[in-house]
């Protein structure tokens, strides 16, 4: 005859959940032993938790890596910021000059420059294409406008440039991305004045590893919202934008239901490029 | 649906309300390096355990250990109470763990190293009550790494470290019915290991 599994199939399950068992479990010899059993292995698993200790010098390590993650950090602005801010300085001298005297050469004399083809004043920087998006995904140097990561990653995406830029509607725009383990993800939308803004984002499509509003690790400031995401698991992130003037529905779970059901809701969704943690 | 479970073995071990409130108020100070004391402090000992648990090497638990409150430092200032911090700092910790047991799986298999099991103990051959419990300490720490990363982790924060469902759900980004199946289904693999150990008490 074939021993009750009853207890395994089911009993173990309802005991997890909580909720009583029937009175099968009671009277079936094997299912009560088998309760027996897995009584004692739960208790004996909890033995396992005492004993064992940490090396003693484990905080001051923890510590002396912090303080060298900070130093390293101070240096990084000391160093880069400045030279960051006299590289532009100087790209933004040579090209206005380059276009100044390109201007000066086809323009007959006595007749002014035309506007159009100077730089934008006070911007200090050359023209720049039309924004693509809203949603601009940079790394961690960039939180306070240092331009130096944002120009060498994402030419396209200046800050000052995605003001009123939402787009209507879901839409899908996939590029790639690289990233590595510890760097982090910073993400700014241009909201405006939209009643639910939400950022999301999903590592492999089924896992939402980001999800805010106006509240940490979100902040929104004058119309724009930002996050910072650590980058702690190798994966594919991918960010999501939702706009609306109606509540945002709760996630699902991945990011094509998520997608699809704040669609359905009539949101505007943007998702960001694709970046691939290795 | 209920999410209790059945009683725990043991008391479960709870964030502590007074450790909690002084690193909150340390944060609240923007005092990141004392809330950071407070919680290594606190709750140092509870996370390298749960970490040898699930790493069951002690200097990878160690490493672990470390990076989970240098990453717990840096989010101090971004930490949004959704939670206690115990269960946050476990939340890092468990990222950490599973990241490194994925890197260790896959480093075993390019090296196609096998890791020893104790011999199946013989009922011929008495052993002292010491012993006999290292012993099925060790088999039992064996079984638990027989489980995949996940269920593992299942099993260790409800048995091992006594939490709650509702806490592991915090902790683990999931709802609790599916932790629930997934510990009810990892109980029986843990039994046959043991058995087929000789260790099925």
């Amino acid at each position: 005859m074939t021993p009750c599994r009853r207890f395994e199939q089911e009993g173990l399950l309802r005991l997890e959940q909580g909720l009583a068992l029937d009175p099968h479990f009671d009277t079936c010899p094997e299912c009560r032993e088998a309760q027996a059993a897995y009584a004692r292995l739960r208790n004996e698993m909890n033995r396992l938790a005492s004993g064992e200790e940490p090396p003693p010098d484990w905080r001051a390590n923890v510590f002396a890596s912090v303080e060298r993650k900070e130093r390293a950090r101070r240096v990084w602005r000391w160093v880069v910021t400045p030279s960051a801010a006299a590289a532009s300085l100087m790209l933004a001298a040579v090209v206005g000059h380059q276009l100044l005297s390109k201007e000066q050469a086809s323009t007959p004399p006595g007749r002014p420059p035309s506007k159009a083809a100077s730089p934008r004043p006070g911007s200090g920087r050359p023209s720049l294409p039309p924004p693509e998006d809203t949603l601009g995904m940079t790394r961690p140097d960039m939180f306070d406008d240092a331009p130096l990561g944002a120009e060498a990653r994402r030419p396209a995406v200046a800050p000052d440039r995605l003001l009123s830029e939402i787009l209507p509607g879901p839409r899908i725009r996939r590029g790639t991305g690289e990233a590595q383990l510890g760097d982090r993800l910073i993400l700014r939308a241009q909201v405006g004045e939209s009643p639910f803004a939400e950022l999301r984002v999903y590592r492999d499509d089924h896992r939402l590893v980001l999800r805010c509003t106006d509240k940490a690790p979100c902040r929104r400031e004058g119309g724009e919202l930002r996050a910072e995401l650590a980058l702690e698991s190798t994966g594919r992130y991918q960010g999501l934008l939702l706009l609306s003037s109606l509540p945002l529905p709760e996630p699902l779970g991945s990011l094509d239901r998520d997608f699809g059901a704040a669609a359905a809701a009539g949101a505007q969704l943007e998702l960001d490029r694709e970046i691939h943690v290795r | 649906m209920r999410v209790a479970g059945p009683p725990l073995p043991a008391t479960p071990r709870r964030e502590r309300p007074d450790v909690e409130a002084e690193a909150i108020l340390a944060l609240d100070r923007a005092d990141y390096r004392s809330a950071l004391s407070v919680l290594m402090r606190a709750y140092g000992t509870e996370v390298y355990r749960y970490c040898r648990r699930m790493l069951s090497d002690p200097e990878r638990a160690q490493d672990v250990l470390q990076n989970t409150f240098v990453q717990a430092y840096e989010g101090l200032s971004r930490f949004a109470r959704r939670s206690s911090l115990r269960a946050w700092l476990f939340g890092i910790a468990r990222h950490r763990c599973l990241d490194d047991a994925k890197l260790w799986r896959r480093w075993r298999l390019r090296v196609d190293s096998v890791e020893t099991l104790p011999e199946p103990r013989s009922p011929e051959r008495p052993a002292e009550d010491g012993v006999l419990e290292r012993q099925w300490r060790a088999v039992l720490e064996r079984c638990l790494h027989e489980l995949t990363a996940r269920v593992r982790d299942a099993v260790v924060l409800r048995y091992v470290e006594g939490y709650p469902y509702t806490e592991m759900s915090l902790i683990c980004n999931e709802r609790p019915a599916t932790l629930q199946a997934r510990v009810a289904r990892a109980l029986p693999l843990l039994r046959r290991c043991l058995e087929r150990s000789g260790f099925a008490r």
